[in-house]
């Protein structure tokens, strides 16, 4: 039995799926997921760890491996793998978990009509056209849920923002090869958060996030230069001393340099002769 | 005084000032009006504690022989005073000169800096004052920036210490737009990027409040930010061009008359 087989068929993830669906779902699911390893190579080579956690995923948003439906796919990246929920995916855990009637996104080409008011009486006239050749560029994408009461709640994503998501995410192949795609899918994303919420679409937009890169704001780029210096931090090879003018408060000892005191400080004098 | 590109890490303060190559804070007088750029500049007392500030933190070891603090029992207000004053200034000629008050605002600033968990990691090992010369490929135009601190190792990184009245991250946010800082960090890391062989692309903000309890908060540039930055360093630089070939820097932004309307608040 292959390392990631072990990884699908754990006994655990069998558990956490018959809590939330019945059996026949699961041993689909499974054969989807064995399936979609099977047939490529970096996929085999993820963590198993991480395999684990992507089945999991499926069984706790309600989306299926199912290639035909196509709601998710598994996908490594970075030597994980990842459940990536697609934009079908978005929308049948919205209808399906019952936050919502139905959930629409639509991309907006240029010359094409294109209206909207938000306010206390939104209005949102779109008069897309046809076309035989290749699309025009994209310059907007909305997305529209009809709620149970029949009201309509929509977002729309302009140009730069959708290039700010673009920009934010770590799926730049993906992007580029299905742009009008994931335009949509970022606008259900964004509209995610005006909808009443439900566990599973929860869960369907943390997964997105954690290997996707939030919608339009994330902590990225702060983590990544804290990890650079992460080096530094944990050697903490800072000297503290206790500084008399603080109420015996620690400091830096680099700071005492400009101390009017430096030349007479009993502390600042003990811990340069420790040094010595 | 002429330079070619490269890094330079034994310039004087005066020497790099002298130097009349594009520099982030000439730029910011360019956007508020042309003409802003032969308006001669005044050293500002904000300007000297900034300064000071900077020394201690970054330099402390040079704050002796550059910054001095003005004794505390001259009484400036009667006229043997004012001639001891006189008398003590000569003596401190060459160095900038800040209060006792303001002395001690500076020393519980930088251990401020020095008690925030990140941004003594940042500051303590690096290489200051190195200033920076490059020419911008596309107007040739020669630039300079002079980064607070460059941190050792190959961190990719440039680290910026401001004084802010708020260190709140939307207060600075509206800083970044309002005084260039966006700007400053688009231009550096280009200008770094030009000489340096070592790839920058984040550029660190260790933002101190001038007031009790002093607080520091540590920001990093987004890439969208950093690539706005750059986008106005160029647009600044085109606008410079265009003044330089006309030899002339006009004190208006408009040629033509402009409409203004009600205000939507005050309708």
């Amino acid at each position: 039995m292959e390392q990631y087989e072990v990884a699908v068929y754990d006994k655990k993830i069998k558990e956490r799926f018959l809590e939330v669906v019945d059996e026949p779902t699961y041993n689909r699911e499974v054969a989807f997921a064995i399936q979609a390893i099977r047939a490529n190579e970096t996929l085999q080579k993820c963590d198993p760890q991480t395999i684990k956690n992507a089945v999991v995923n499926i069984a706790l948003t309600g989306a299926t491996l199912n290639p035909v439906l196509q709601q998710a796919a598994l996908v490594p990246r970075k030597g994980k793998c990842c459940l990536d929920i697609m934009y079908r995916g978005l929308v049948h855990i919205a209808v399906d978990s019952d936050s919502v009637y139905d959930i629409d996104a639509v991309p907006v080409f240029e010359g094409e009509e294109f209206y909207y008011e938000m306010g206390l009486n939104p209005v949102l006239i779109h008069k897309p056209k046809l076309y035989d050749e290749k699309k025009p560029e994209i310059v907007a994408v909305y997305a529209i849920a009809v709620l149970h009461h029949g009201i309509k709640k929509f977002v729309v994503l302009d140009r730069e923002k959708i290039a700010r998501a673009r920009k934010s995410s770590q799926t730049a192949t993906v992007w580029n090869a299905h742009p009008d795609e994931m335009a949509k899918k970022t606008a259900v994303k964004l509209l995610y958060k005006l909808l009443p919420q439900t566990e599973r679409m929860s869960t369907a937009v943390s997964v997105l996030n954690e290997h996707e890169g939030l919608m339009l704001k994330d902590e990225r780029k702060a983590k990544e230069v804290m990890k650079r210096f992460a080096a530094a931090a944990d050697d903490d090879n800072i000297e503290m001393i206790s500084c008399p003018n603080k109420e015996m408060e620690m400091v830096a000892k680099e700071t005492c340099k400009g101390c009017h005191e430096e030349k007479t400080c009993p502390e600042l004098k003990r811990s340069n002769e420790k040094a010595a | 005084m002429q330079l070619e590109p490269g890094l330079y890490p034994n310039i004087s303060h005066a020497d790099y000032h002298a130097l009349e190559y594009v520099s982030n804070s000439y730029l910011g007088r360019l956007d508020k009006v042309p003409a802003n750029v032969k308006v001669k500049q005044e050293e500002s007392a904000a300007f000297r504690f900034g300064r000071a500030f900077h020394i201690n933190v970054l330099e402390p070891k040079l704050f002796d022989s550059q910054i001095t603090v003005e004794p505390e029992d001259i009484d400036k207000r009667t006229k043997a005073g004012k001639i001891e004053y006189a008398a003590w200034l000569e003596t401190a000629s060459g160095k900038t000169v800040i209060s006792a008050d303001e002395n001690q605002t500076i020393q519980a600033m930088t251990m401020a800096v020095y008690n925030h968990p990140f941004a003594k990691t940042i500051i303590l090992e690096g290489r200051s004052e190195m200033s920076v010369i490059w020419r911008d490929e596309k107007s040739g135009l020669m630039c300079r920036c002079r980064p607070d601190r460059i941190p050792d190792g190959d961190h990719g990184v440039i680290v910026d210490v401001k004084t802010a009245a708020s260190a709140d991250i939307h207060s600075f946010t509206s800083s970044c737009i309002k005084y260039g800082y966006g700007r400053q960090a688009g231009m550096y890391i280009e200008g770094l990027n030009a000489v340096c062989n070592s790839k920058v692309d984040a550029f660190v903000f260790i933002v101190v409040e001038k007031e009790e309890p002093y607080r520091v908060e540590v920001y990093t540039l987004e890439d969208m930010f950093i690539d706005w930055g750059r986008k106005e360093f160029h647009r600044l630089l085109e606008i410079e061009m265009e003044c330089r070939e006309k030899k002339f820097y006009p004190h208006y932004k408009h040629a033509e008359i402009r409409t203004i309307y009600l205000p939507n608040w005050a309708a």
